[in-house]
């Protein structure tokens, strides 16, 4: 009895203890950070080139660089900016991963060669100068001789040589960086502080890979003495964060460097970062990274909710930015080798009846343009002809169709031809946000000509084992690059079929000529014609079309200053952000 | 042989094992007697009767297409229109949830089905044959039970592709090991009455004796389980619309709207309010009829 | 048999459990579609010369067996292998999350048992009161909701309206609080529905009615007696809600973001990451075999009349 009771009793002060644990962190209110006092608004103010906006969107901001106008308080020390972002991540190196939520957060700890304060304008970053040879195959690099890695070992030609080898090198599956250095042969080491890079084939777009955030240079000794542990528990490069720490698709910690004096005065730096620590915190679900800013946990919010934008844009306690996506708003990508997309008036006819305002209206809550070419406006090389070839009309789209022969003779609402139903399988990654919402949209789109849209929505693997192998008609895709280059050449490309990245599977000699000869003309005028030319005649064969251009939507804390939208907001950069308060 | 574990799990239906050895139908007449006093059984049978008519007569109560979207109509408030509000499609919420009873309906059901055909057909096979049978069945279940549910139901969806139909399969696999283990107590205990003996005595046939004597005796239990497991399908298979692994849009199917009008709580919050009380009226009242079942099946109940 | 000696066979007991367990993963994941390798490389380009090497790499142009056999041979010298996607060592990182997920895990579950248990034992004592009705009703409406609406609602009334906990995260007691209620308050309608079940029979048991008459009190009557008894099957369904709450925890690590190995397994799973899948599926059996056996254990403990056969 008196064992059974002691038992008892065990159980009993068990229940009691861990009600008291529970007790004691229940009432205690989480101390909120931010107080924010001031009321009024801050104006953001473009510094450099006015927008090329179409009228119908004017309270979109097209900024390179985001500065404030208010006369510059002392900045607040000691403080952290805690960022929350909407997509995961693999490896914390730019020059090997495949997301581009990597970059954004590496670019903090690193710097890249040149930086692109405007579109098309460079200034110096790691490298004082550079030069292209004529037919842009060579690329000659001066570099600061006052760099050191975060180990303390010094940023040299060496270096360079070694991250862009490694990049190349097969064995480091690198992704992003891979794909944005385009036809590398060799560095050539030139002397300590001087590199050549040196192409198979001319390569125009490399000034624009070379300033972003996948072919920064990071510590060969480091890389080499790390193993496993590289990108993951260890991350060594020059930037004006230093990695601290990381839990993987959760959060990344970094501190700042003290001994940073190479950022460019054009970004705002005058010296080292003029906050603690940067945190990037994975947060998946769009409701609760709003709630987050909300309740003070985060101070940025990467990819804000639509359909909370407004009421933080009303809100003085936060700043918002909304600006066009540089890259290729959701595509419908057209199989050329399947039937029906194989033909070119049912292909035609699904481009005229998109309705690009409807998916607007309701996928992306009225946030966006209708877009009139493969890529953003935003986009080197962009041209608004595009606009006149294939607009909108349902009327047209049905006569296309009927004049190919499909028509409804079973009175079903689908089209069918020697007994053939019009019917389109659509996949798309079922565990991605939006790509049901999508889908749903589609459907609904493509009935109104009386095409049956089937929607196959996959789960990862399925999805790329589908896609990969041909079995689709139609999937969407999405890019970020204010280069062309790069995605025009993924899409579009004949090297790219049959399981790469042209789900199109388009293979003309004609727009593959147009790839090469773009990328290989230096003279930024001319090669902008040819990619136009390339834009038009994707077009007018229907062989891939956008829906949208997107916008970006960021909000974050009023008394954060000096966030750069870099890259045409593509990469928000706080190496130089500080508090006012 | 029979580990402590075995003999406690069956009080997971605490009082599920106190079937009588009376004859069958008077023991359900007395049942259906009990369940006709318990109110809250009765508003629970009410309440699941009205959901089963409204997703039989979905066309005729409601004014609109579950899925025809009307761009122009989007994101309005509940209204005399628009009884609870438009999603943004501009679809009619009361409509999507009248149609939506009827996939919800069939995903608790048929998954419930798969679940305990394959688990009760286990557990009758375990449970009678005993031997290596017994334990082979067990440890697949044992097996089974160190996935988490969900997780496997994850794998299994991974295998056959997301889609609602995949979804009730991977429900009902996950969920069998449970009929299973409740099955084959009660055939073990049922086994050891004294009428099955003599039925085995005079050389009745194995399948005569599971078919004729066992089944009917252990039915009560599993017809509990199974109504309450309706509602943890529909659960379930709202998690899974979460994911992006359940019902393909679209498709009215709560967890679906539940799952996709979440980024709009704030904004416009009839679009997920509305099939949130849909799925809590529903997985209530299959709980409570399941409850009142439960005690009228179990003597030891009225009080 | 002697406690410890059943201990053992259970133990025992579990290793060829878990091997069937490899098995199966290994061979399930076989029949997911797709390539690890085509996925590793997603939306980028990609030559067939690097999807080659990448399936070298990781080891899948070997034939099936030999992939299976290398990988048992590797988890018996205690290495599981490295992450097909994320190419980092998996045991490292179950490590970095298994504290994350266990506390999540560990507080609803006493969520659950402290609501539960009370909302049990107050409806029983009242039985067939408005007391009995409402406080079955509260756990019904609880098991009704889908974790993630609960969680979203959670976050929007505690978080953003009246700021007393943070909306997510892990890492401090005060981030636990949400999710573990939202995880927690599910299982406790379950528990509540069993506890309420399991006491009013063991009131209606002869030994209760003596110890009535005996002329105890009737808290003593109801603490010492009744409420041990009807703790048996609670404690039961807490080693298989154990298993629930990881599933629960797959949602709620979401909504929440949260570190943890429920999301790590959806992402395994969707990457075709079979080594990460295996590693995961290993640790959680394990758990849960480690969990029912002590709670097999445990019943002695309330029920000296269980013994082990």
């Amino acid at each position: 009895m008196s064992v059974r009771k002691n038992n008892w009793l065990k159980l009993l002060a068990f229940l009691v203890v861990s009600s008291l644990l529970l007790a004691a962190c229940g009432p205690t209110p989480t101390p909120v950070e931010k107080v924010v006092t001031q009321v009024v608004k801050e104006t953001v103010v473009v510094a450099g080139t006015p927008m090329e906006v179409e009228k119908e969107v004017t309270k979109v901001v097209e900024v390179p660089v985001v500065v404030t106008a208010t006369p510059e308080p002392a900045p607040a020390a000691g403080k952290t900016i805690v960022i929350g972002i909407p997509s995961g991540f693999d490896i914390l190196d730019p020059t090997i991963t495949t997301f581009t939520s990597v970059g954004r957060m590496a670019l903090h700890m690193t710097d890249p060669l040149i930086w692109e304060v405007k579109p098309g304008v460079y200034v110096p970053g790691l490298a004082k100068e550079w030069s292209i040879n004529e037919d842009a195959t060579e690329y000659t690099f001066k570099l600061r001789d006052d760099v050191t890695f975060h180990d303390g070992t010094p940023f040299n030609a060496e270096a360079v040589k070694f991250t862009f080898d490694r990049v190349a090198d097969p064995a480091n599956k690198s992704q992003m960086g891979l794909s944005v250095l385009g036809p590398y042969s060799d560095t050539v080491v030139i002397d300590d502080y001087t590199v050549l890079v040196r192409f198979k084939s001319p390569y125009a777009p490399f000034l624009d890979s070379v300033s972003g955030p996948y072919l920064v240079p990071v510590s060969p000794t480091a890389v080499q003495s790390s193993g496993y542990s590289w990108g993951m528990y260890k991350f060594v490069g020059t930037g004006p964060f230093m990695f601290e720490s990381m839990v993987l698709d959760n959060e990344v910690v970094m501190v700042r460097n003290p001994n940073y004096k190479w950022g460019p005065p054009e970004l705002g730096f005058d010296g080292p970062a003029k906050v603690d620590k940067i945190i990037y915190k994975f947060i998946a679900e769009p409701a609760t990274r709003t709630a987050a800013l909300l309740s003070g946990e985060i101070d940025f919010v990467d990819e804000v909710l639509e359909v909370d934008f407004e009421s933080l844009k009303a809100d003085p306690a936060f700043k918002t930015v909304e600006m066009p996506l540089a890259g290729m708003g959701d595509a419908l990508m057209f199989n050329h080798e399947r039937p029906p997309t194989d033909e070119l008036a049912v292909r035609k006819a699904m481009q005229l009846a998109m309705d690009k305002q409807g998916m607007i209206d309701t996928v992306y809550n009225g946030f966006g343009k209708p877009s009139c070419a493969l890529i953003t406006s935003t986009v080197f090389g962009y041209c608004p002809e595009t606009c006149d070839i294939a607009p909108y009309n349902l009327e047209e789209a049905k006569k296309v169709l009927e004049e190919a022969g499909w028509v409804d003779t079973d009175g079903d609402g689908i089209r069918e031809r020697n007994g053939q139903k019009l019917v389109i399988g659509y996949y798309y990654r079922a565990d991605a946000a939006n790509m049901a919402e999508l889908g749903a949209f589609l459907k609904d789109n493509f009935a109104k000509i009386g095409i049956e849209v089937e929607l196959n929505g996959l789960a990862r693997s399925g999805y790329f084992d589908a896609v990969r192998s041909g079995k689709h008609n139609c999937q969407s895709w999405f890019e970020w690059s204010t280069d062309p280059d790069m995605m025009l050449r993924a899409v579009l490309h004949s090297s790219n079929i049959h399981g790469g990245t042209n789900r199109n599977n388009l293979a003309d000699p004609e727009i593959d000529a147009l790839i090469e000869a773009q990328a290989a003309e230096p003279d930024p005028a001319k090669r902008a014609e040819i990619v136009c030319e390339l834009l038009k005649k994707v077009k007018e064969g229907a062989h891939m079309e956008t829906w949208v251009e997107p916008l970006l939507l960021y909000a974050y804390d009023a008394t954060l200053e000096n966030v750069i939208m870099y890259k045409a907001g593509s990469y928000p950069y706080f190496g130089a952000a500080y508090y006012t308060q | 042989m029979s580990n402590p574990r075995m003999s406690l799990r069956a009080l997971d239906s605490a009082s599920l094992d106190k079937s009588e050895v009376e004859p069958a139908h008077s023991l359900w007449m007395d049942a259906l007697r009990r369940l006709v006093r318990n109110p809250g059984a009765v508003a629970g049978a009410v309440l699941l009767t009205l959901l089963i008519l409204a997703a039989i007569l979905a066309p005729y109560i409601t004014r609109y297409d579950p899925v025809k979207m009307v761009p122009s109509e989007r994101l309005k408030p509940p209204s005399a229109q628009y009884w609870l509000g438009t999603d943004p499609f501009g679809r009619d919420i009361y409509t999507r949830i009248v149609y939506g009873s009827r996939i919800s309906l069939r995903m608790g059901i048929i998954s419930v089905a798969i679940a305990s055909l394959l688990g009760v057909t286990g557990g009758l096979i375990a449970g009678y044959v005993g031997g290596r049978l017994d334990t082979l069945i067990m440890r697949l279940v044992d097996i089974t039970l160190a996935f988490p549910g969900i997780l496997l139901a994850l794998v299994i969806i991974a295998v056959l592709g997301p889609s609602l139909f995949n979804a009730m399969i991977a429900v009902g696999i996950s969920a069998s090991p449970t009929y299973a283990r409740v099955t084959r107590g009660m055939v073990l205990k049922t086994k050891a009455e004294v009428y099955i003996e003599s039925a085995v005595a005079i050389g009745c046939r194995p399948l005569r004796i599971i078919l004729r004597h066992i089944l009917p005796n252990i039915l009560g239990p599993i017809v509990v389980v199974a109504t309450l497991g309706v509602a943890g399908a529909i659960i379930s298979g709202a998690a899974l619309s979460f994911l992006g692994l359940g019902a393909t849009p679209p498709t009215p199917e709560w967890g679906l709207m539940l799952s996709d009008g979440r980024n709009y709580l704030r904004a416009a919050w009839w679009i997920t309010t509305f099939p949130g009380v849909a799925i809590v009226i529903t997985v209530l009242s299959i709980n409570l009829l399941g409850d009142g079942l439960r005690d009228a099946l179990d003597p030891h109940m009225q009080r | 048999m002697t406690m410890t000696r059943y201990a053992a066979q259970r133990l025992l007991i579990t290793i060829p459990t878990m091997l069937a367990i490899t098995v199966l993963v290994f061979s399930m994941l076989q029949l997911v579609p797709g390539d690890p390798a085509e996925i590793f490389l997603g939306e980028h380009q990609s030559s067939p010369e690097l999807l080659a090497q990448v399936r070298h790499d990781m080891g899948l142009d070997r034939p099936l067996h030999i992939q299976y056999l290398s990988y048992l041979w590797g988890i018996l010298h205690g290495d599981l292998g490295v992450s097909l996607y994320t190419n980092q060592p998996v045991l490292k990182q179950i490590m970095d999350a298994l504290p994350y997920t266990l506390e999540l895990a560990l507080s609803s579950l006493l969520i659950s048992t402290i609501l539960g248990v009370v909302l049990g034992v107050v409806s029983a004592l009242k039985h067939n009161t408005w007391v009995d009705s409402v406080s079955m009703a509260l756990a019904l409406v609880g098991v009704s909701m889908p974790v993630f609406w609960l969680g979203l609602m959670l976050i929007f009334f505690f978080s953003v309206r009246l700021r007393w906990f943070p909306p997510m995260g892990q890492g401090g007691l005060d981030r636990l609080v949400l999710p573990a209620l939202a995880l927690g308050l599910l299982s406790s309608a379950t528990l509540a529905r069993l506890v309420r079940s399991s006491m009013l029979e063991v009131l209606s048991e002869d030994y209760i009615r003596t110890a009535r008459a005996k002329g105890l009190r009737e808290r003593a009557v109801i603490i010492r007696h009744a409420l041990r008894n009807a703790l048996i099957p609670a404690v039961t369904v807490l080693g298989l809600q154990f298993g629930g709450l990881l599933s629960g925890a797959v949602i709620t690590e979401t909504v929440f973001a949260r570190v943890g190995l429920g999301r790590m397994y959806v992402e395994a799973i969707l990457n075709k990451d079979i080594t990460m899948v295996q590693g995961l599926t290993l640790m959680i059996a394990l758990s849960i075999m480690v969990i029912n056996l002590v709670v097999d254990l445990s019943y002695a403990m309330l029920d000296p009349r269980i013994r082990y056969e």
